[in-house]
């Protein structure tokens, strides 16, 4: 057993080293120690102490600290020193057929609207109209192509089909199908958390424990809770320490703080090499013309255009969009995303790997609706580099598992089985009477999740809840938000007959606070 | 997001009023716009609506009628009426600077140059064509500056224009009496010409500029009541002072953006303040913001005060104001000459739908807007009742073809109204304009609550 942990720590301890070798940080590091060498504290008898001390006082330690952290919660502990990398990707061999077929569909699409409207895939633009788009770089908004040949490759309801139809080939449970076992559209057997786990996990969101969202509304004295959390935060700021961060956002974060905060969190520091990065994108952008630049803008167009308050940062919307799109850095990620990146060939080469490319060059075929991750962050970020950093981060930490089929917990399928089995749990009537009336919740609030409630909370509800979700790490709590909504309007969904009526009771979310809803459902229902 | 605005003051206070002698179950009231307020009124339970020659206990009249009726009406001590007989002193742009510049001398010389300073929140300013030598002056001193000329009476960004060169200003002196100046009125229009902010603050590249509304019960004492959510009207295109002549650009008043050829309907180009607020304080943390905030205060407390001794006071006005605030690079609020709410650019009563692009929209959104022209008010009644309505059209796509066409017909302001009834899948939108070719300028328009 001890030896079983040993093994698995120090293969992480290895992998984590590896991984982090040769980073920008690697290198500082090494420099920060090399120079420390003229320092009079450093003694050659004591070397190694000295140094490591240095690098402790000097703030070094903690930066390595943070990213240490940032590599423990973005990938997952490996298994067994011999478990093929597909395991890392997706351990359920089911799960990886059904991701791969899909995958196959949207390729399909996408292929063929390229070939009805003869577009190419990509394509070098001219001089004339490379200068063109760099003038208007910071106004792309006020472009307006001809967009109406294209289509969204797809968009979230066909992609809840083929979740609905997804079924475990080993799993024979010998039941019939009858009302009790077959109510929802989910039909895989994976674990998903019940209350009681949900509140020890979200222990924090808890009635005895101070929150914003909840107890820095205008009624209650900030004594009592708003002024000591924002001293907390601010003092977790001078410390630059990760892992105090992620704890802390727990609770909320201070308008004022969060954008730091997050960036904390998601260790971002916006260096002198990531700037220039981001910049070497924008220039792939100027010289090389995507199909999916056009998919793009027709999303930003249809979605967040369109939006009340994120239409002011339409701009902002294509300049990381496009430039997320050719950014190669991204298809590290799908070492751990069950999905893979579709592949491409240059003209006249098919089936000939040497020619193969990857299609975006990111490997993200963007769906309805994908402009919507990025529009809450231009509320916090203003610098496009550190905009375009922050959305990738979190793109390649959270929001990938929204739209990929995997068994992971954060991952689409289970938020949407945990959803039903809460409101089939705590609320049988109400999801008998809409199973009843052909409105299915999952139908309804499958959008939501997808989406993590992007464009349909209000922007500081929003961002609250986002809060929560770097705080823990894990995206289970939209699904406990979803079953929320839907305790909070029993009463009436009780009375609709349809699902069209259902949906109107649930159309606009925009009033909800989100905090207060959490805290009934998890902690103060009578189960 | 559903605060009807003037609800909640009116609603309290006009109960209280009643007289004790003839305990009524209901306030009379009168409406003389067809906007907002009417519905409002409409909805309120236990107010009636007066027809035309009805006694009345709550008149939210129009200021012709005021300017003509005013002095010769009786009112009973319980009765309310939504404008001060010389409501122009705050309201008229030459006035309000005029009353400013006096109230700034007052307070320099009771309370010192510091204390004075307090008071520097409206751009230099000039009438003209009284002031123009004064305004001369000014611009030999700061050369290269970009200056604005507006037309004193007149509102949603008609007339305006900016310049650069005097020479600019004297053609237009020269010209004469300009094409949509009144062909019946004698006497010259007045202008006012002030500092072009050159730096304003901007949001995703995007100039805007702030409503705020402040309601005024009474002026000896001073009570007053501010609203908390004002809001931030975007310009529809990019900021940038190469093109001067671009009032799209420029000009934040919804009404102008409106004609602008980009313009979507559905787009609505306004953020609630509360949700501007969350945005500065994320950007530049909260004291800033407390700071601008605190600031814009004062320019409601000092501009009121400056016109305190000079309004006519009288126990039954009390009046709606909508300050227009800009917001310069550094986070200075500006005042940018109030109007009264006789003539509004755009009430929304409750929020638009979210998620996306769907049309379905809770019972009861609105946008709607509503424009009157004080000065040509006048001469259009007889005409506004001839209102042509041009079509009802039941789509989006309908509505902007139409307006292509008409509008090519039909020159003036376009108003594009849509209600959004019940039901999900419910939308009607109605376009209606006024086209008659012998009013001059722009037009009045009628908006609609829908289908009746």
């Amino acid at each position: 057993m001890m030896l079983e942990q040993d093994t698995g720590l120090s293969l992480a301890i290895a992998q984590i080293v590896q991984r982090l070798k040769g980073s920008s940080l690697h290198s500082q590091l090494e420099r920060q120690a090399r120079g420390s060498l003229h320092k009079p504290e450093i003694k050659l008898e004591s070397l190694k102490e000295d140094i490591k001390e240095f690098l402790k006082t000097s703030g070094w330690e903690k930066r390595l600290q943070n990213a240490v952290y940032s590599e423990l919660n973005v990938f997952p502990s490996p298994c067994h020193p011999a478990a093929p990398p597909e395991h890392m990707k997706e351990p359920l061999v089911y799960m990886r057929k059904a991701q791969g077929s899909w995958e196959k569909r949207i390729l399909k699409s996408l292929n063929s609207m390229c070939t009805e409207l003869s577009i190419p895939l990509a394509r070098k633009r001219p001089i004339g109209e490379q200068k063109e788009l760099l003038n208007k770089w910071n106004e792309m908004g006020t472009d307006e192509p001809d967009l109406s040949l294209f289509r969204p490759v797809y968009a979230p309801k066909d992609f809840l089909e083929v979740l609905m139809n997804l079924r475990n080939p080993n799993y024979e449970n010998g039941d019939q199908p009858s009302f009790r076992n077959h109510l929802g559209l989910i039909q895989v057997p994976l674990k998903v958390k019940d209350i009681p786990e949900l509140k020890d996990y979200f222990s924090e969101l808890g009635l005895n424990t101070g929150q914003l969202g909840i107890d820095d509304s205008t009624q209650v004295p900030p004594e009592l809770f708003e002024n000591e959390h924002v001293r907390v935060g601010q003092t977790v700021l001078t410390e630059q320490d990760s892992a105090a961060a992620q704890q802390y956002v727990r609770q909320g974060c201070p308008t004022a703080l969060r954008a730091e905060l997050w960036a904390l969190i998601l260790n971002i520091s916006n260096q002198p090499e990531d700037i220039l990065y981001y910049e070497q994108l924008k220039s792939n952008v100027i010289q090389h013309d995507l199909l999916v630049d056009s998919l793009i803008y027709k999303d930003v167009k249809l979605t967040a255009s369109n939006d009340d308050y994120y239409f002011v940062f339409e701009d902002y919307l294509y300049q990381v969009l496009l430039c997320f799109s050719r950014d190669t850095s991204v298809l590290e990620h799908f070492s751990y995303n069950s999905a893979t990146p579709p592949k491409s060939y240059i003209r006249g080469k098919l089936g000939m790997e040497e020619y193969a490319v990857f299609y975006p060059p990111n490997g993200v075929i963007p769906f309805h609706g994908f402009s919507m991750y990025v529009a809450p962050l231009c509320f916090l970020y203003h610098e496009p580099s550190k905009l375009y950093q922050i959305f990738r981060e979190m793109y390649v930490r959270f929001f990938f598992r929204l739209h990929s089929i995997s068994s992971h917990p954060s991952g689409i399928v289970s938020l949407c089985l945990l959803f039903e089995t809460l409101l089939q749990t705590h609320l049988p009537q109400l999801f008998y009477h809409l199973r009843e009336i052909g409105a299915q919740p999952l139908r309804i609030s499958f959008k939501w999740m997808v989406r993590a409630f992007s464009g349909y909370l209000a922007t500081d509800q929003l961002l609250l809840l986002w809060d929560r979700i770097l705080g823990y790490n894990s995206l289970e709590i939209l699904a406990v938000l979803a079953a929320a909504v839907f305790a909070f309007r029993a009463v009436n969904l009780m009375e609709v007959t349809s699902l069209a009526a259902a949906e109107a009771v649930l159309a606009d979310l925009s009033t909800l606070k989100v905090m207060p809803l959490l805290q009934i459902f998890l902690f103060a229902t009578v189960t | 997001m559903a605060k009807n605005k003037n609800a909640g003051h009116k609603g309290s206070y006009g109960y209280q009023k009643l007289k004790e002698r003839e305990p009524r179950a209901c306030i009379r009231f009168k409406c003389a716009l067809p906007n907002t307020i009417l519905d409002i009124l409409r909805r309120r339970p236990g107010w009636v609506e007066v027809k035309e020659e009805g006694e009345w206990d709550f008149y939210w009249c129009d200021v012709s009628w005021l300017r003509e009726n005013f002095d010769h009406t009786y009112m009973d001590e319980h009765v309310r009426i939504c404008h001060f007989r010389n409501h122009y002193e705050l309201t008229r742009k030459n006035y309000i600077v005029k009353n400013l510049k006096r109230f700034r001398k007052q307070i320099e010389r009771e309370a010192g140059k510091l204390e004075a300073t307090k008071c520097d929140f409206f751009p230099k300013t000039f009438e003209m064509p009284s002031e123009y030598h004064l305004f001369v002056e000014e611009f030999r001193k700061n050369p290269g500056i970009t200056w604005i000329m507006k037309p004193v009476a007149r509102s949603q960004g008609r007339g305006i224009f900016l310049f650069r060169k005097l020479k600019d200003v004297i053609d237009w002196r020269k010209d004469g009496v300009r094409t949509d100046d009144q062909k019946d009125e004698t006497q010259v229009e007045n202008y006012v010409a002030q500092c072009y902010i050159e730096n304003p603050y901007l949001i995703g590249g995007r100039k805007f500029d702030l409503r705020v509304y402040v309601l005024v019960m009474s002026y000896i004492p001073l009570k007053a009541w501010l609203y908390r959510d004002g809001f931030a009207r975007f310009s529809n295109t990019r900021f940038t002072l190469s093109s001067i002549d671009d009032h799209y650009v420029h000009l934040t008043n919804v009404a102008v953006q409106k004609t602008a050829p980009d313009y979507d309907p559905e787009k609505g180009c306004k953020w609630m303040i509360q949700r501007f607020r969350q945005y500065l304080t994320a950007k530049h943390g909260a004291e800033v913001v407390e700071t601008l905030f605190a600031e814009m205060d004062n320019i409601f407390i000092k501009s009121l005060q400056s016109v305190q001794k000079v309004i006519i006071s009288d126990k039954h006005c009390f009046e709606l104001y909508g300050y227009d605030i800009l917001i310069d690079q550094d986070l200075k609020p500006e005042f940018d000459a109030g109007a009264t709410l006789t003539a509004v650019e755009t009430v929304t009563l409750s929020s638009d739908t979210r998620g996306g692009s769907s049309k379905t929209g809770p019972a009861g959104v609105w946008t709607f807007s509503f424009s009157a022209d004080r000065d040509t008010r006048t001469n259009l009644k007889g005409k506004v009742q001839r209102e042509q309505c041009i079509s009802a059209v039941k789509s989006t796509q309908q509505l902007l073809r139409v307006s292509d066409v008409t509008r090519k017909q039909c020159p003036g302001l376009w108003i594009y109204a849509q209600h959004r009834s019940g039901g999900p899948n419910e939308q009607q939108q109605a376009l209606f304009a006024s086209s008659s070719a012998s009013c001059v300028g722009d037009l009045t328009l009628v908006c609609t609550r829908g289908w009746e």
